[in-house]
């Protein structure tokens, strides 16, 4: 295991054959910020590769992170909004998330949230409520719940989904398998030495060479 | 390596005591000085070698441990600079090239071109505030962040240069009864450089001394020490 950090060391020594000089143009910033692109793609490899081999695919378990604490918020009559880290990589319908369950004060957790494709949205919205069962369906970087218990009172939001960590923390153990990282890896160096084998238009002369 | 021992050396290679010419002191102080700023320039990275879209000389400052081993008695430890509100800080007196600069924790301040300096100043991949950055200006360097420009404070930083070596002086005194200048070592200023280096130094004060006396073996020989080494 390594933190994003270590990560990004390793990418830019490839980049530059060496340890990179001070006025290095790729920066860690620059490189955390590919790696959630990487680790998007290596989500989508896995889930393809094992396809092939198991000939279901899906994501591998050593994806899958979780966060807890989400506040929930009142969106709509029965329906609540949580703010997810980051948009889920979009795997099958909504496998970028796994699960969805709501802990209260106490630290009690309940049973998981059934997911809704979007087209089993307008579905269910027709029908009669399910008595005891909550619903979600994510869209871009929220998740709405429905559900006739008020969930923004004494409850906070526990999710699993396919993340590489936290982003922010370049501290934080960055979640990729060692089988991917390679992967990830690659990608990150591809994208920027093409950035630095691009021609570069040295001067402000009012022409602008690409 | 001593002031007196180079001239010594020069006088030797231009024959002085025989009939082809005399470097007097006054030439030598000139000549030695217009060849190590030569062969510091060298060092520093000459843009005549510079190949086509590709801006690396064959020898430049920071190319290998070797190179930078040469300038070192240049390279001094790096000094703090005081930056005023708008960023600004005076390069010091006897700044050559710039080798790194640092914020007070030791973490990087990157060099900017003036032209690429909007897109620095507006990055959100890697903001100013905590990525600090300079540009060099006619007598000082220009940092961002400071409090003029967006309130944030950039007060000091550090700063490691080549700086320019001390002028080479052969310092005499007339003998009183011949007036041939006699060597005064206490007014005399020596190389900084290594010896290795000097007589690098040396083989460029010749190549002037030769064309200066028009002495073509000394030019030759010039030559020769500077394509095929000592």
């Amino acid at each position: 295991m390594a933190t994003r950090y270590q990560i990004c060391e390793r990418i830019l020594r490839a980049v530059y054959g060496e340890q990179p000089s001070d006025d290095s143009n790729a920066t860690i910033g620059l490189v955390n910020s590919w790696l959630m692109d990487a680790i998007g793609a290596a989500a989508k490899q896995n889930y393809k590769e094992n396809g092939v081999i198991d000939g279901i695919q899906y994501a591998s378990n050593s994806f899958y992170t979780t966060f807890r604490n989400i506040s929930i918020v009142p969106y709509e009559q029965f329906i609540f909004q949580l703010l997810l880290p980051q948009i889920p990589i979009s795997l099958g319908r909504n496998e970028g998330i796994s699960t969805l369950q709501f802990v209260d004060t106490s630290g009690n957790v309940s049973d998981t949230a059934i997911p809704l494709s979007q087209n089993q949205v307008g579905i269910y919205l027709n029908m009669r409520p399910v008595p005891n069962k909550t619903l979600y369906y994510p869209e871009g970087t929220y998740v709405y719940v429905i559900s006739d218990l008020l969930l923004d009172i004494g409850y906070t939001g526990k999710i699993r989904m396919i993340s590489g960590g936290v982003s922010s923390d370049l501290n934080s153990t960055l979640i990729i398998p060692d089988d991917s990282m390679a992967f990830v890896v690659d990608y990150c160096v591809k994208m920027l030495k093409q950035e630095r084998l691009t021609p570069k238009d040295i001067t402000d002369d009012g022409s602008d060479n690409i | 390596m001593t002031v007196d021992f180079c001239y010594n050396l020069i006088l030797y290679a231009s024959n002085k005591a025989k009939q082809n010419g005399y470097v007097s002191p006054d030439d030598f102080n000139n000549i030695i000085n217009i060849a190590q700023l030569g062969f510091l320039d060298y060092l520093l990275g000459e843009f005549q070698t510079y190949q086509g879209g590709r801006p690396v000389p064959k020898v430049q400052f920071g190319m290998n441990e070797s190179v930078r081993q040469r300038l070192i008695p240049f390279i001094n430890a790096p000094v703090s600079l005081t930056v005023d509100n708008t960023g600004f800080a005076a390069y010091p007196a006897d700044y050559q090239q710039m080798d790194a600069m640092y914020q007070p924790d030791m973490n990087r301040v990157r060099y900017v071109q003036q032209h690429k300096l909007f897109s620095y100043l507006n990055s959100q991949i890697d903001p100013i505030s905590n990525n600090p950055i300079y540009l060099i200006e006619n007598s000082g360097f220009r940092f961002y962040p400071n409090i003029t420009y967006n309130g944030v404070a950039f007060s000091s930083a550090k700063l490691s240069y080549v700086r320019t070596p001390a002028t080479i002086i052969w310092a005499y005194i007339p003998d009183p009864t011949t007036s041939i200048p006699v060597y005064n070592a206490g007014a005399s200023t020596d190389p900084e450089w290594f010896d290795v280096d000097m007589m690098d130094i040396i083989v460029r004060a010749l190549a002037l001394v030769g064309v200066n006396l028009q002495l073509p073996q000394v030019e030759q020989y010039s030559q020769i020490i500077k394509n095929q080494g000592q």
